[in-house]
Parts: C-alpha cells; structure tokens; sequence
C-alpha cells in the first residue's frame, strides 16, 4: 500500500573546518512515503537544512557523508553529478526560506519558470510559456499571463514565495523539500502557503517534506515528524502520536516552552542549558546535560529504536523512553493546559 | 483571601491616569521618488497603566515599531501625543525631557546589535548610569545585581557580546534597560528572533522583572501567541489604525473585528488531526499599501464580510464594553 519514495539511513556528515573535522549529522535515519508529507523540526543549528541539502545533493564540497540516501531505491550519493542535476526539479525539488536567493532578479518570473521546464523537458518556447501560465495560476498566483512578465521584486514576500513554488513543481517531482517556507512571511501569508502546499500534493501526489523550528506549523500540514536535536533523530513519529505523548523528554519539553494562546503569563517550560557545539557534545545522549531525566546510564551510546507500546511507529533515541509518561499536549482528549498537564520538570527563568 | 480592591458599581473611585497615554497619534514618512506619504500611523489611541502589559499585534508594516519608536521620542509625530504620566516630552524642556525619556527604555528584536561590541557586558550595564552621576564601585555594583538578575553570573561579567549565545545577549540588553530603572520597557519583537526554549527563558524572565518591580511593557511583536502571553492588553492594529483592543482574554476569546478573527485563525495550531475540527478560514491577499491604503475600512479589500458601507465610511473606533474597544461598523453583527 505505502511506498517508500525517500530512505535515508544512517547518513552521517562531516564538515572540514579551520578547527579540524566537525561532525553535523550522525546516523540519521528516516523514511518519507509516496503521497505523504512529513515535517522536521528541530531548533537552530540542529541540522535540518544540511539533511535537506545532502538529499538533494547540494552539500558544500568540504563536506563529506557517509550512509545512503534511496530515492526510488537508488542511492543517490551513488549518482554522479550530471545524474544528480537531471534529478533535481523533476524528482525531487526544493524551496527556500528566503525566495529572493533562488530568483534571479534580472529575469521575469515567467522566464526563469520556464527555463526550468525546458531544462527537463522537450517543449517549444510556447509549450512552455502555456505551462508556465498554468502553473502559477495553481498556485494561486492572480493574473497569470501579466505577473509571469514581471521581475522577482515586483512582487510581495508571498507572491514570490508562490513563484518559487510553481518553479518547484513545473518540472512535476515527486518530492518537495520545503525548508522553513514560511519563516519570513506574516502569519495570514503563512496560512495561505501551507493551505496550497496541502493542496497541491494532495492533488499532484507529491510527497512533501517541510522543515520548520514550529511544531504547529508542521501539525498543520504533516502526517509524520522528524524531530531532530544536536545533528541526530531523537523522535520519529506520526504527528497525531508526537503531539498526544511524545517519548523523548526534548520533544516533551520543546511542546511546553512555547506560549500558546491559553498559556497566559504562566511559567513556560525553559529547558536548562543550550544546544552543544557540534564540537562539544557530550557522550551519550546528546540531551544528557540539560535533561531532567538522565540517569548515569544515559553517557552511554543510544540507538533510536522503537518504543514499547509506540508500535513500529514511533521510535525514539533515549534510554528512558518506555518507562518515562512525558506530558504531550493532549490531555483527555482535548488541548492540555498548564492546569492539567502533568508537571513538566524544568528550571525557571 | 485578599480582598480585591475593584470597586463596586456606583463607588468607583476614578481610575488613576494611564502610565503613558498615546493619543491620536500620527507619524507619516516621506514616501519614495514624490509618491504618496507612507501613512505608518494613522490615529493611534492607546494607554498603558502601572504594572501592566499592552501588547500591540499586526502583520508587518501595521505600524507597531513606528508607535514604539514615537514612545520613546526617537521620532517626532505629525500630529497626536506621547505623554507620560500626563506630560508630553516634546514639550517640556530638555532637562525635563531627557528624565522622562530615562524613564522609557526599549529591548530590540536583534540582541547583537543593541551592544557595542568593544565593551564588556559589565561595562554595557553599567554605561547608561554613567549620566545619572552614580559613582563607579556603586555603578560596578548595581551592574553585578542586575547581571545576577537577570541569570548571568560572574563567569559572564567580563566577556563581550561576540562570547555570548542569542538568549545571554538579550538577557545584557534587558539588564541594560533595567539600569536606569525605568518604569516602562517597550519590547519590539524581543524574542522574536531567539529559539523556543532560550525564549521561554526570556518571557519567564520578563513576567518576573514586572511582578517585582511594578514596571509597564509595550509588547510589540508579530507572535500572537507570545503577544497573547505577555499581556494583559492588546491593540490590534492594520496599516497604521487600531481594528480592536481590550483585555487578552476578551480579545483573544471573543475576537470582535474580522482582521482579529483572521489573525487567530492563521494561527498555527500544535494539535493532532482529530482535535482540528473546524477548517480555518484564510485571508485571501496581501496587505496593500500604506502609501494608498484603502477607503473607508482599511480591511475592506481582505474583509469576508465587506460591504458598500465599508468603501465609504472610515468605522469609528467604538466602545463594545467597558475597556472594548472596535472599529468595524458591523462588528455586532458577525
Ligand atoms: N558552511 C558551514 N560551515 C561550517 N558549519 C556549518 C556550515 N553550514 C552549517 N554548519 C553547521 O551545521 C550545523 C547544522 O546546520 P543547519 O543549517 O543544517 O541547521 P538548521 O537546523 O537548518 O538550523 P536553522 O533552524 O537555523 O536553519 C550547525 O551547527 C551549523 O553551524
Ligand atoms: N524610516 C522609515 N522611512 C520610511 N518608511 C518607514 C520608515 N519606518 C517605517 N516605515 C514604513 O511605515 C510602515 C509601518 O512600519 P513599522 O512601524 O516598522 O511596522 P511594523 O513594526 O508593524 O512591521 C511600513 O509601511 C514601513 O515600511
Ligand atoms: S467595517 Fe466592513 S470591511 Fe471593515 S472589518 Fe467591518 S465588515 Fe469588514
Ligand atoms: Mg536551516
Ligand atoms: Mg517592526
């Protein structure tokens, strides 16, 4: 029934830097279905964008991976470069935080759209203008035919971020790798890209990973999450599952650090400490010196593995994780508050 | 049980004036190539009292930094006032002035920049005490309680912003406001550049500093939920005009204005599939532009209820119930 479009397994990735080799991801392993979307979040530094990167093979060349990354069963770190660039729009494509970087300001939206489409595909000028027309209407782009004439800053922070879209999908993929999307545009544009980015891959088919540091917004358009900490997974889960207990106490804490609407002037949860250097982590689990937890077991090395009664699910890279109940944010069915959440642990200001 | 002091009907004492009053305000700036005036502010009336959190919520270019900046006199309005505790600093002389400028400070979105990078975080608490005529080993003093406060210990005195984290940076700034002991801090988007758990810190750290210290926030930030946090107040703003305000629970509950009710409903929600019942509505559109803003309504191009009303008629900003305040003409009815 499922089909796995994406296999990453146990990718690691180093970076040569002035200070020597520095480790950025470790044994990250995940899997995105055919027609799916799945979310990854984690905090600054925590690797999202340099996973996302490695898939699409854009990694900067004092970069070095180890592990596989199957698209369609194919490893891709097995592919050569020109094998790579033909994949790249037409099997899996990318979009930005920041549209401004990926447009190319001295060309009109329509042109660089459809120099997109004829670099897959055998189309006349024509053909590809149509297509190009076609497509931005999809994407909800008003008056097609005119905004395909004009230049990247032209338009408004949520035009742009819907040109890049369209680029995205002209050369119709089947993964879509959107990192942080919605991050520089105001609240209602967010709603207006996520309700789109759902609509498209629900109609196309297209699988869609979206990368965000908000939970909510990837419970808002994700089946499954990847939570990611300090260059590793330490939760993968469907997100209905994350969201009602999560099994790893950073998840768990992340969930209750941020203000919600009900959580009026209550005490967040601040989790002690700060995300390690990718120089220094500590041994063992790599949450160890800021969780409320760790036991002297917790320096040894952990694999992330299925929790008990998770099902094959949900797995989870901490020691504790089936004997820990982690408050999530469901609490009898309904949104858990401050009230009724069981305590979370955790230091003040 | 304490007794709480709000008084009956019929034997209301009058309420003390507001800390600072902001009162019709109006800041327009020189639009671009001889276009059109960007109207940033437009009419701006708000009040925040002792003790207490008015949080300003808007998509960007709603104007929020603009009333921010014309609080603390580093912009001159074109028409409307700032008082503090009644006196507008603009007119009183410059001694005058600058006491009741002190008595403002403001905490920015980019913790890095707010701090001179050659100086120690001691020596940035301490400089703004400089000018009050404090001594130094009682300046040197005063900086150590207030690093001490605001969570950064000794191991940190003597360090300059580039050895700091994001959340330990804002956390000097803070502590820097704090130095000339003002009563009102404005926070323009104060955490709205820092991870989630370094700004739970944050926003734990700023709810204790105003239950001790008694002091007033201006809480600007494009994060309703941080805004809703915070406050006790909100403003609801849209190109440069005030669409609703009241208490946040009144607000954030019972929205009265459309603009207020898209706002919530944008808002990312972190709930599973089977507790998201309701299909949220989405704005359609974008913000126009604050050198043309629209007629009458200055929602009406985006508003699902907008009728022939809204294109002629500038909706008079109207008292809902005490301390409720909306401007939509149909607000009764939605
Ligand atoms: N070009 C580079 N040289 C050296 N280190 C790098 C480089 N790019 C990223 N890193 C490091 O790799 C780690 C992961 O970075 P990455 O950009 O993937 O984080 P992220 O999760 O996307 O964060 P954000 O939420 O800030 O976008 C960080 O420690 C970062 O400092
Ligand atoms: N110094 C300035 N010169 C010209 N226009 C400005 C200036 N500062 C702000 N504006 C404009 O005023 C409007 C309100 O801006 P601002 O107060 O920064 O909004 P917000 O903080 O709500 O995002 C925007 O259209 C903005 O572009
Ligand atoms: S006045 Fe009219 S356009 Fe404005 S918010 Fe009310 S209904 Fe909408
Ligand atoms: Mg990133
Ligand atoms: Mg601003």
């Amino acid at each position: 029934m499922t089909e796995t479009l994406l296999d990453v397994r146990n990718l690691s990735l180093y970076l040569d830097t002035p200070d020597g080799d520095v480790q950025i991801l470790d044994d990250v392993s995940f899997t995105v279905e055919r027609s799916t979307t799945v979310g990854m979040i984690g905090e600054s530094g925590s690797g999202k964008s340099m996973t996302a990167l490695a898939v699409l093979g854009l990694l900067p060349p004092r970069a070095r991976v180890t592990g596989e990354i199957r698209f369609r069963g194919t490893d891709l770190l097995a592919m050569s470069r020109a094998e790579l660039a033909r994949l790249r729009g037409t099997g899996i494509s990318m979009i930005f935080q920041e549209p401004m970087t990926a447009l190319d300001p001295v060309f009109t939206i329509g042109q660089q759209i459809s120099q997109v489409l004829r670099s897959h595909r055998r189309v006349t000028r024509r053909e590809a203008r149509e297509k190009t027309i076609e497509m931005l209407d999809a994407v909800g782009i008003p008056d097609p035919a005119r905004r395909s004439g004009e230049y990247p800053h032209q338009l408004s922070g949520g035009m742009r971020q819907r040109a890049m879209i369209a680029m995205a999908l002209i050369g119709e993929p089947e993964l879509l790798i959107a990192d942080e999307p919605t991050t520089a545009v105001d609240i209602t544009i967010q709603a207006q890209l996520l309700d789109l980015l759902e609509t498209l891959g629900r109609e196309r088919g297209t699988s869609i990973m979206l990368i965000s540091h908000d939970i909510g917004v990837v419970a808002e358009l994700c089946r499954r999450v990847v939570v990611l900490y300090a260059g590793q997974v330490v939760e993968a889960t469907t997100t209905d599952a994350l969201l009602e207990r999560p099994g790893h106490p950073y998840t768990s804490g992340l969930m209750w650090a941020v203000p919600r609407l009900g959580t009026r002037r209550q005490r967040l949860h601040a989790i002690r400490g700060r995300v390690p250097q990718p120089d220094q982590l500590p041994t063992g689990c790599r949450f160890r010196p800021r969780c409320d937890f760790a036991v002297p077991e917790c320096a040894e090395p952990i694999a992330l593995a299925p929790v008990g009664d998770g099902g094959p699910e949900h797995d989870v890279r901490c020691r504790r994780a089936d004997e820990l109940d982690l408050p999530g944010l469901v609490h009898d069915g309904a949104e858990a508050t401050v009230e009724n959440a069981p305590v979370v642990q955790g230091s003040g200001s | 049980m304490t007794t709480v002091s709000t008084a009956q009907a019929g034997t209301a004492p009058k309420p003390a004036p507001p800390l600072l009053e902001v009162d019709d305000l109006v800041v327009h700036f020189e639009g671009r190539r001889r276009q059109q005036p960007i109207r940033a502010v437009d009419g701006v009336s708000l009040g925040i009292g002792r003790g207490e959190t008015l949080g300003l919520i808007g998509e960007s270019g709603s104007g929020k930094s603009t009333i921010g900046r014309a609080v603390l006199g580093l912009l001159r309005p074109k028409a409307g006032a700032v008082r503090f505790e009644g006196e507008d600093p603009w007119t009183q002389p410059g001694r005058r002035r600058r006491e009741l400028r002190r008595r403002m400070q403001v905490v920015f979105q980019d913790p890095h920049e707010a701090l001179d990078p050659r100086m120690t975080v001691e020596q940035s608490v301490a400089e703004p005490l400089l000018m009050t005529g404090v001594r130094r080993p009682e300046r040197l003093r005063r900086a150590a309680d207030l690093l001490e406060r605001v969570g950064l210990g000794d191991a940190h005195r003597y360090r300059r912003p580039h050895e700091l984290s994001g959340g330990q940076k804002q956390r000097v700034n803070i502590a820097r406001a704090l130095a000339s002991d003002p009563d009102l801090i404005v926070c323009d988007e104060s955490v709205s550049a820092l991870d989630v758990s370094i700004q739970a810190e944050i926003l734990n750290l700023l709810v204790d500093l105003q239950d001790e210290r008694g002091l007033s926030y201006l809480f600007i930030s494009h994060d309703i939920s941080v805004v809703a946090h915070l406050s006790h107040r909100v403003t609801v703003l849209y190109l440069g005009m005030v669409m609703e305000s009241g208490a946040v629970g009144a607000v954030v509950d019972r929205p009265a204005h459309p603009y207020t009710r898209a706002l919530l409903a944008a808002q990312p929600r972190a709930l599973p599939s089977y507790l998201r019942t309701e299909r949220r509505e989405v704005l359609r559109g974008d913000i126009p532009s604050p050198a043309a803003p629209p007629s009458g309504c200055r929602f009406r191009t985006r508003c699902p209820f907008a009728r022939d009303r809204c294109a002629q008629e500038i909706p008079a900003v109207r008292e809902l119930e005490p301390g409720r305040t909306v401007a939509c003409h149909f607000a009764e009815q939605l």
